[in-house]
């Protein structure tokens, strides 16, 4: 709860000064960071090397998997790429399976912490504390 | 049952000597009688001179030799190990106060076309990025009475101090385990987005998205830097599938003729939890490209643990002002007769209550194995 709320106040001084025109230097961070990715997004997709075929599209040639979860059309961007990474095998059955991959971690948003994720030691709760 | 036959043999004897039976006749009751003893236990005539002998068996000696007791000590279990060494960088640190790194986590400016008489314009040199960390003691320590030490006549405290020592180690091990499986840390991963975290299980395409990841790594400039995806840790439940996408001369989980191009060190950390099939894996980089993902700080000249004992404060004597001489360990202290020992090492790390336990968030990628 604590920190939840120290990143929302730290990202909105953040904004705040971005929209001043003063960036913050050396920051590795959500709002500040070059090389954020958010889960989902099409940037994201495009990392996957996923394509989304619109109802105006032909993907005839390509092989397209149909998402379960928001029923999108998705096709791989180089299905060259896996054939020639997997030469001699049938490109659908290459393709099918890593486009289901792919998808699958598109849209299945951030990671979840694990529920019995160990909390971060800290030198405080030291004597006598196993390290599990 | 022997004992009757003889009285009975005797008996007989007697009546046949009372009656003036001769001795020829006296002396073919004993044969007879015997003749029945064999029969009874089964024994057949081997000599003619043979005497009624005792058969002895297992059940005639209860308590002597039906009674046995053999007390040893049995090995105990194997350990199962974590190799976490290559992914943490080993900092000597000279005292228990914080120390300080500085790295500079940047290049200098691209350099200008500057025409014919133009001047260069100046160039700037980042700041350092500052870290820092610190180490504590981690003990732990063990009494023996006087008394449990003599009595243990099967050497069951004699691979004590060893345990004591791998307890040190596995202590250890959990400890590093712990800088990229706690909350804080994997919370950094996921808020850095989807190049530092994922879902996905374990499979050969998910190694290359994260290889591919690593291959976006920028420095604070935004530079490409050579951060390249070297180890894969991963719950032990996964070994499997590691060795599996490792050694397939084939795409492991296409399951067809395709080659298999994945390479990677995979270590298994057996600290790291969950429930199969959703068992979380990372992927960290090598010390090639200059990342300092963890550091493991250890106390200069204390490169290991230490197992200590309390010098025992008896001393023997022969009279009350006579000089002393030391006498067994085992005896313990002058006040109870324990036997006092310790376990001892230091270590430490970066802590920090934003990126956990993480030096250099470029050096991780998480996946929680949740999406298939």
């Amino acid at each position: 709860m604590a920190r939840d709320l120290q990143e929302q106040i730290a990202a909105g001084v953040r904004d705040a000064l971005a929209q001043l025109g003063i960036a913050l230097p050396g920051q590795h961070g959500q709002a500040t960071q070059t090389d954020y990715m958010e889960f989902g997004s099409d940037e994201h997709r495009r990392y996957l090397g996923l394509v989304l075929v619109d109802k105006d599209d032909d993907p005839t040639g390509y092989t397209t998997y149909t998402s379960q979860s928001t029923k999108r059309i998705y096709r791989l961007e180089d299905e060259i790429g896996v054939v020639s990474l997997h030469p001699g095998m049938d490109p659908e059955k290459a393709a099918i399976i890593v486009l289901r991959q792919k998808i699958n971690e598109l849209e299945g948003g951030p990671p979840p912490v694990p529920d019995n994720a160990p909390s971060l030691w800290q030198p405080v709760d030291q004597f006598a504390t196993r390290v599990v | 049952m022997r004992k009757i036959l003889y009285t009975l043999s005797e008996i007989r004897k007697n009546q046949l000597r009372d009656l003036g039976a001769n001795d020829k006749a006296v002396a073919e009751i004993g044969e007879k009688f015997t003749w029945i003893d064999r029969q009874i236990d089964g024994i057949g005539v081997q000599r003619s001179n043979e005497r009624l002998a005792e058969v002895m068996t297992s059940a005639d000696f209860t308590y002597a030799i039906q009674e046995f007791v053999q007390r040893k000590a049995l090995p105990g279990y194997q350990r199962k190990r974590f190799n976490f060494d290559p992914l943490v960088m080993m900092d000597t640190v000279p005292n228990f106060l914080p120390v300080t790194r500085y790295q500079n986590r940047c290049g200098v400016d691209d350099l200008e076309f500057v025409g014919e008489k133009g001047q260069a314009r100046p160039g700037s040199v980042q700041d350092g990025t500052k870290k820092q960390w610190q180490v504590w003691r981690w003990e732990k320590q063990y009494d023996f009475s006087y008394e449990a030490l003599k009595n243990d006549d099967i050497g069951y405290f004699e691979d004590v101090a060893s345990k004591m020592g791998e307890s040190a180690r596995r202590t250890l091990e959990k400890y590093v385990s712990r800088f990229y499986t706690n909350a804080t840390t994997i919370a950094r991963l996921v808020a850095l987005g989807a190049l530092y975290s994922t879902t996905g299980r374990l499979t050969t395409a998910r190694v290359s998205t994260a290889r591919m990841a690593y291959n976006q790594r920028t420095d604070v400039c935004s530079e490409p830097i050579n951060a390249e995806l070297v180890y894969i840790v991963g719950h032990s439940g996964l070994k499997d599938t590691a060795m599996q996408i490792l050694n397939s001369t084939q795409v492991a989980e296409l399951a067809t003729n395709a080659v298999n191009v994945v390479s990677f060190t995979w270590i298994e950390d057996p600290y790291i939890t969950g429930t199969a099939p959703n068992l979380p894996w990372y992927a960290f980089t090598g010390e090639q490209s200059g990342i300092v993902p963890y550091v493991l700080a250890r106390l200069q000249g204390m490169p290991g643990p230490m197992i200590v004992r309390k010098r025992s404060d008896i001393e023997a004597v022969t009279s009350m002002l006579g000089a002393g001489r030391p006498v067994d360990p085992i005896l313990g202290d002058f006040d109870s007769g324990n036997v006092v020992l310790k376990v001892m090492d230091v270590w430490g790390t970066h802590v920090d209550g934003t990126n956990g336990n993480m030096v250099d968030e470029r050096g991780s990628y998480y996946s929680s194995g949740t999406a298939p």
